[in-house]
């Protein structure tokens, strides 16, 4: 197993709407030494953000109450968390829709079903990168 | 014929009225100026004739234009809908699937000392079959837009060369485990043409499959790239059971799977060859077979060579992302 160490106590907000996938993304951060905090929807990922302040946020894309891309969006346009580093977790095949979400802000994304040392390596970079 | 649409944009609506008025008005100028002469003119029968069939025209003209946009509308809403709806499919198929895949991971790594080595291959039993439904319902989602005639390629840059190490990297794991040797051969430049990577990804990994797949151990599939003129070749021989004359022709059929592979239990459910012919295409190219039983088939794909489409329109920034804090890491 090839382990990539965590950066510190790094901060990641992570929200899904299906509650399977929050706790497996989750247990996976949190076994590499990151500190979770889930959320289940967009509205709540938002409301999350602006009181923990995260280092790093991962948005599912199709959730209820505020989609991954308007949560991107509401991301972007509050100063406090303008350069919050974003990956995007997204079912769909379509480039135009991973598209959407890059011109919407977000930083990287991952196709569902993911492995999720994947994502913890693309989070790992992502936190590096900003820490320089 | 039609339902009645349920929803009207506004915009559609003012565009209605503002014909319906403009036709009105068309009318009733034609009719004053025709009163005007009438009265004053011994033709006023023929003129009167004339008026009202310049009226009736009028009138039929602004119902046709009114019948073709409400028509149009209503077919971009059935488009609209059947997207969102393949959007949904899409979603609700892999996200059950996700976790499979995930929590039986998680059961290989977090709990592999509390399984025996029988729950462990058990485990692994459950991982592969996840995968293998997950590009089913992959394959599935590119049929239904096919037959519903909404496939569609994203142009991009494609380089065939790196498509095809990808490919061949991909696709060693089970050429070694079915004794099969693989081999890549690129015959001169091949420059970036105007392509959608991931589609043609899909057609190498489709063709180097099938190839192992019907090869026999010690056998040999080798994956062929070259140029020639305006058309670059990818062809992928394999020296494996053949294909029949008779079958070679509905190979690429819908759910089309040749009788020596049902007969030998090769698994597969016979959807990929309709996806290859139908992503080539797409790209305006062609793929053919030729094959001698006992000697071996290859497949080959023609796609013309054409400049891709400008900067701009160039897409997946991820995995170059990646490689970029990568390399400074």
């Amino acid at each position: 197993m090839n382990h990539l160490g965590p950066s510190g106590d790094a901060l990641i907000l992570v929200a899904d709407d299906d509650e399977d996938i929050l706790n497996l993304v989750s247990f996976r951060l949190r076994q590499v030494g990151y500190e979770v905090v889930p959320a289940s929807n967009g509205a709540e990922a938002i409301e999350r953000a602006l009181e923990r302040r995260p280092d790093l946020c991962v948005f599912d894309i199709q959730m209820p109450e505020m989609n991954g891309y308007d949560a991107i969006a509401a991301l972007r346009a509050d100063e406090r968390t303008r350069e919050t580093p974003v990956i995007m977790l997204t079912a769909s095949v379509e480039e135009k829709d991973v598209a959407r979400g890059f011109e919407l802000g977000a930083d990287d994304y991952m196709r569902k079903p993911f492995n999720p040392r994947e994502l913890q390596a693309r989070v790992e970079a992502l936190l590096k990168a900003r820490s320089r | 014929m039609n339902d009645r649409p349920t929803s009207e944009t506004a915009h559609g609506k003012t565009l209605r009225i503002w014909l319906g008025i403009a036709g009105f008005a068309l009318v009733l100028v034609a009719a004053g100026f025709a009163l005007r002469i009438a009265l004053e003119s011994p033709t006023t029968p023929v003129i009167l004739v004339i008026v009202a069939t310049a009226m009736l025209a009028t009138a039929g003209a602004a119902r046709l234009v009114n019948e073709l946009i409400e028509r149009r509308r209503a077919e971009q809403e059935a488009e609209r809908l059947k997207d969102e709806f393949f959007g949904m499919v899409s979603h609700e198929m892999r996200t059950p699937l996700t976790s499979i895949i995930g929590y039986a991971e998680l059961l290989s790594d977090v709990e592999a000392e509390n399984l025996s080595e029988q729950g462990r291959g058990f485990v692994e039993v459950i991982e592969r079959n996840a995968q293998r439904e997950m590009r089913l319902v992959g394959d599935l989602l590119i049929l239904v837009r096919i037959e519903a005639g909404t496939f569609t390629i994203d142009l991009e840059s494609a380089a065939l060369a790196d498509l095809a190490r990808e490919a061949l990297d991909a696709a060693l794991p089970r050429a070694d485990g079915a004794g099969v040797t693989l081999s890549l051969d690129i015959a001169g430049e091949l420059p970036p043409l105007a392509g959608d990577p991931h589609r043609l990804g899909q057609v190498l990994d489709n063709l180097l499959s099938n190839a192992i797949k019907f090869t026999s151990d010690g056998g040999e599939v080798e994956l062929h790239l070259s140029r020639e003129g305006q058309t670059a070749v990818i062809e992928v021989r394999d020296s494996g059971i053949g294909i029949p004359a008779d079958e070679q022709e509905r190979l690429f059929d819908r759910l089309y799977r040749a009788e020596s592979a049902t007969r030998r239990h090769i698994p597969g459910v016979g959807l990929g060859l309709t996806i290859v012919k139908a992503i080539v295409e797409a790209h305006e190219g062609t793929v053919s077979v030729r094959s001698e039983q006992g000697v071996g088939t290859t497949f080959r794909v023609e796609l013309p060579v054409r400049p891709p489409p400008v900067e701009g329109e160039q897409r997946r920034p991820a995995p170059d992302r990646l490689a970029q804090y990568e390399a400074a890491a």
